[in-house]
């Protein structure tokens, strides 16, 4: 299905096809995940949800809460059809755990190699990957960082890495990889916080400058971290034209519970929605449908995970809708912001752990 | 390292252990706390935190005689533990000032370690506390209440352990079962209060038959929805006793939604997102096999077959109620565990209640009281007398 979609088609799409076709294939999902997840089917029978349904609007969809796959094992597929586990970062017992199959595993690269071809175009690119190689070290087991990175690595050639495995910026390769390329057009890749503290920042340090104006940078993982150090978009941007020349910075958004359909950020800094996935702005509390401009919880709905029942999720993210297929960009789409995660309470109960090991 | 102590202001850290003692409830400390109730209910710039002034009602002169009167017996002498370290709670920002007023008044010296959350409550306290301490004879009182903020230190804490008379740690089950790995002195004592789960119980027919359920409704509100139902004494299910439980629970639940509509900041969007979680886990795992509520901002409901460990463990508060169904309270006993701490209920007679607990043997339980009470504070906690568990009783 995806690879009928041309890169130049991922946001051409309007709402009035976009909506039916969506629809369509997110009620097949929910019930083929009704089928062969029992947890999934006993959450809707509670729900009170008809057997035979199917929701007639996106936002009548029962979304799950992504809270769930840190605590349950959700699967649509048996135990020796997993191929491959994703899990979030994050304390254990605090991660999410993602079953793929090789086919839900295969959509997701599909996936995310057409939506990064819009913006990159078709050929592969000389890739700089802001992280160090034992990332990739367990094929088994993967966290959301490392996905990342193999996902997107469909997309580069001559793959090099910016860190060393201690995260200290390995300025020989970086040094190498910018003089072989200097003035072509580039791929750099990695998370908002690591390409801020371990890249930009000791590049800086190091007074580093290089030529690579025609470059795109494309980084994700959330600016939580950087708030903390009043460090905001524009700032991060400057940066990047100030030691690269390079003015295609990209953020994008995305989640381990729904990897494949990420959300780019287009040259206006709205996240834009692919043909084959939607976000809805829900309001905390009664969850109903937020319209453009009504800050809420985000809800992605996306018909790729075929393994899981991770196809419409609420997240624990806050967000604003934009509008749809109006971006002054001249994409078509649900557009959006991140506000950040959602404030949280903490643990439940009394508790405020000791943990027994020094913290330096 | 070293903990970064926030009331006295510019107190220095290791005089802690060295501040005299005192006579349990000396003129001065009773004055002391009485001064700090006056400011705590006068104080306009309060109004938003009604657990503070609460607070301050529950230590206003009057009750601290009570309390007086109670607890220190005319035959016996009472004398202070000593040093009391207080590792307090997360949930509930002023309970440890109920459980530290009492080891205040009993004459010991005092360290509170204060949680990282609920921030807000603990600044105005402080605030107030330190505006006491800037008149001069309350002094030598507030240098036995220090509070401070430490880091997450392990070696800290064991030298700390080592001259305490008494620890008390405020749960959750981990924090205790972790804290009781580091020493105390052989002759030191070390009380904790781990999770608790408590519990309402309705009679159905008396629910449906009221003329008007306006006073339960607004007890009920607030003992579930102070601290956003994060209390461990917040009731998480309700029991509905009796026949018509159905048309009760449809009567009840309808009229609870239409008062709770008047207040729009009840719950956060956090503990909304937490209790729709719970409430879709319960169903995953097939804990409950009907969930109402989804679309309410205040009430989740989820009936359950009975109450037990994998179906508490989800609950995290925010608006979310199991419900059981019983014929007699007799039903009541295979349900309950020690771990179940306070039982409100409404539509029962008193005395009906406590014949049943005079005549059973009922697991658990430290507190059964109407509905509206459940958060009150009486000097009892876990079926603990805090006066006595703070101090000691010589006999001569």
């Amino acid at each position: 299905m995806i690879a009928d979609i041309a890169a130049a088609d991922i946001y051409s799409l309007p709402a009035s096809t976009k909506n039916a076709w969506l629809l369509e294939h997110l009620n097949a999902l929910v019930q083929h995940h009704r089928q062969n997840c029992d947890a999934y089917r006993r959450l809707l029978n509670a729900w009170g949800m008809p057997k035979d349904g199917r929701a007639a609007t996106l936002a009548a969809l029962p979304a799950l809460a992504a809270p769930l796959f840190k605590t349950l094992e959700l699967r649509s597929v048996p135990a020796s059809e997993t191929y491959k586990t994703l899990y979030s970062s994050g304390t254990s017992g605090q991660r999410s755990h993602i079953v793929l199959d090789r086919d839900t595993a295969a959509a997701q690269t599909r996936a995310l190699v057409r939506i990064m071809q819009h913006w990159l175009g078709p050929r592969r690119l000389p890739m700089l990957i802001i992280d160090h190689p034992e990332l990739m070290a367990s094929r088994a087991a993967f966290s959301a960082r490392a996905a990342g990175v193999q996902g997107l690595s469909f997309l580069g050639c001559d793959h090099t890495f910016a860190l060393h495995s201690d995260m200290t910026l390995n300025l020989e390769a970086v040094d190498r990889f910018c003089q072989k390329y200097a003035d072509q057009k580039v791929l750099l890749f990695g998370f908002t916080f690591m390409v801020w503290e371990c890249f930009l920042q000791r590049l800086a340090d190091e007074g580093q400058l290089y030529h690579l104006p025609d470059g795109v940078l494309l980084h994700g993982g959330g600016w939580k971290k950087l708030q903390a150090q009043a460090i905001d978009n524009q700032t991060f941007k400057q940066r990047v034209q100030d030691i690269f020349g390079m003015s295609r910075v990209h953020d994008y958004y995305g989640m381990v519970e729904q990897v494949g359909a990420i959300f780019v950020a287009c040259e206006q800094g709205h996240f834009h929605a692919p043909r084959f996935a939607d976000v809805i702005i829900r309001s905390p509390g009664d969850w109903r449908p937020l319209p453009a401009g009504i800050p809420g919880v985000i809800e992605v709905l996306s018909v790729l995970p075929r393994s899981y029942p991770g196809h419409v999720l609420l997240t624990e993210d806050l967000g604003v809708l934009h509008g749809v297929d109006d971006c002054p960009c001249g994409r078509c789409g649900s557009y959006f912001n991140v506000l950040g995660r959602l404030p949280r309470a903490d643990l439940r109960g009394c508790s405020d752990t000791f943990t027994t090991e020094s913290r330096k | 390292m070293t903990a970064t102590v926030r009331f006295p202001a510019g107190f220095a850290f290791d005089d802690w252990i060295g501040a005299p003692l005192a006579a349990p409830f000396a003129p001065s400390t009773v004055g002391c706390l009485a001064a700090l109730s006056d400011r705590l209910v006068r104080d306009a710039a309060l109004r938003p935190f009604p657990e503070l002034t609460a607070l301050g009602f529950w230590l206003r002169r009057g009750n601290l005689q009570h309390l007086q009167q109670r607890h220190l017996h005319p035959n016996r002498l009472h004398r202070p533990l000593g040093s009391v370290l207080h590792l307090t709670p997360g949930n509930v920002d002023t309970l440890f000032l109920y459980s530290g007023a009492i080891s205040l008044l009993m004459g010991n010296r005092n360290l509170f370690r204060l949680s990282r959350r609920n921030r807000e409550g603990q600044d105005r306290l402080i605030k107030v506390l330190q505006s006491l301490y800037s008149e001069p004879q309350w002094r030598t009182v507030l240098n036995r209440f220090v509070i401070a903020d430490f880091p997450h230190d392990r070696n800290l804490l064991e030298q700390l352990c080592c001259d305490l008379d008494l620890r008390i740690t405020w749960g959750g089950n981990a924090t205790v079962q972790q804290v009781r790995t580091i020493p105390l002195a052989a002759r030191a004592r070390d009380i904790a209060f781990a999770d608790k789960f408590s519990l309402c119980l309705l009679n159905a027919r008396a629910v449906l038959e009221a003329d008007s359920l306006t006073e339960l409704l607004r007890e009920f509100r607030n003992d579930a929805y102070m601290f956003g139902q994060q209390a461990c004494a917040s009731p998480r299910a309700v029991i509905w006793l009796g026949e018509d439980a159905t048309a009760a629970q449809a009567r009840f639940w309808k009229a609870l939604e239409t008062v709770l509509q008047a207040d729009a900041d009840l719950l956060t969007p956090s503990e909304q997102m937490d209790s729709l979680a719970a409430v879709q886990q319960l169903a995953a795992e097939g804990l409950t096999n009907r969930i109402d509520g989804i679309q309410s901002p205040w009430i989740k409901r989820a009936p359950v077959s009975s109450l037990n460990a994998a179906v508490e463990a989800q609950h995290a508060g925010g608006g979310l109620f199991f419900e059981l169904q019983i014929g007699t309270l007799d039903e009541l006993l295979p349900q309950l565990r020690p771990h179940h701490q306070t039982l409100t209920f409404w539509g029962i007679p008193r005395e009906d209640i406590l014949t049943w607990l005079k005549q059973t043997q009922v697991p658990g339980l430290d507190r059964v009281c109407p509905v509206g009470r459940a958060l009150d504070f009486e000097g009892y906690w876990d079926g603990i007398n805090l006066f006595s568990a703070f101090s000691r009783q010589m006999f001569c």
